[in-house]
């Protein structure tokens, strides 16, 4: 329950709320001391500076290159120029085939596969002109 | 800008502008809110090194949540009062009992007229009757009878509802009219 603000008991006691109101214990400062007001002013300050501090991030080397990965992933500089030795080397062999290739093809096959090899590899051709696949797809 | 302008400027506006960097800012907030602050907490605590250090705890606070803050969704007063007094709070629990010699003594030497002097004794009688009470009592009394706050307001800053302020407001007087009762007499209301 609560008890009535206005009993006898509580009229008395609001004359030394008054009191209390008016004057405050000895310590109760009329205004912020100046050393206080300092020691809030640096919190402040310091706060303020910490957030307008940039976010820094650790240092990390620059992403290589898509070239620069794939040489090194292959081998470095010299493997990447044979690689690229070997296609041209195939793409050259694609559009123009020497006239040797189909007489060796056939000896491969036969020396593989016996003399079934014919009838097996009919139309097999190991290195076909490119321009059979252009046109055929 | 100037000083004159921004003690037209909201609580709110204030710490949005401190966040934005502003250090008139901060000066101006620290002026408005701080000395309520550190009163409460001297009231709460009896002892002006702690309410100070309570004081300056309570607005560092405020600095760190300036740039999270929300205009309109609660009073920046408010929320420092309930920042503070859950310090002080937590800084009664620590070193219970309280120790009544900590009350402050009042000057000596000091000239003053006889009413004062009698106003004194009874504001620093009811602070050592005050440092007696549980320290939620304690907390409600002084907010709502010397900090003058509304019970609803009371309510937010304790973060309980309304009937329970006023239950410990109610018990708070009523054991402060059994701790004053043997010195009205002397302090002049023996016939109150």
């Amino acid at each position: 329950m609560v008890m009535a603000e206005n009993s006898d008991d509580f009229d008395g006691l609001e004359a030394f709320f008054a009191a209390g109101r008016a004057q405050g214990p000895a310590t109760v400062p009329d205004a912020l001391p100046d050393a206080l007001m300092a020691r809030i002013l640096a919190d402040a300050a310091a706060v303020q500076a910490a957030a307008a501090r940039p976010v820094t991030r650790p240092a990390t080397a620059a992403r290589p290159g898509l070239w620069r990965r794939l040489s090194e992933t292959l081998g470095g500089r010299g493997a990447l120029a044979g690689l690229l030795s070997a296609t041209l080397a195939g793409l050259w062999l694609g559009f123009s085939p020497p006239d040797q290739i189909a007489p060796l093809t056939r000896t491969v096959s036969q020396t593989v596969l016996g003399d079934n090899a014919a009838t097996m590899l009919d139309g097999l051709d190991l290195i076909p002109a490119i321009d059979t696949v252009l046109t055929q797809g | 800008m100037p000083y004159d302008a921004m003690s037209a400027v909201s609580d709110d506006a204030l710490l949005v502008m401190f966040a934005n960097g502003d250090g008139e800012a901060a000066r101006m907030l620290t002026l408005r809110l701080a000395p309520r602050v550190l009163r409460l907490a001297t009231r709460m605590l009896g002892d002006a090194a702690e309410a100070e250090d309570v004081t300056q705890e309570a607005m560092l606070r405020l600095w760190r949540i300036a740039a999270d803050w929300r205009p309109g969704e609660a009073q920046v007063g408010t929320w420092l009062y309930r920042v503070a007094s859950n310090l002080c709070t937590d800084r009664l629990r620590r070193k219970r009992p309280v120790d009544i010699a900590s009350v402050p003594e009042m000057p000596d030497g000091r000239a003053a007229p006889e009413d004062d002097l009698l106003d004194a004794d009874r504001a620093r009688a009811l602070q050592e009757a005050l440092a007696q009470l549980p320290e939620r009592q304690r907390q409600a009394v002084i907010l709502r009878h010397l900090e003058g706050l509304s019970n609803p307001e009371i309510a937010e800053v304790m973060d309980i509802g309304v009937e329970a302020v006023e239950s410990l407001t109610a018990r708070g007087k009523r054991a402060l009219v059994a701790a004053l009762s043997g010195r009205r007499e002397e302090l002049g209301y023996g016939h109150g």
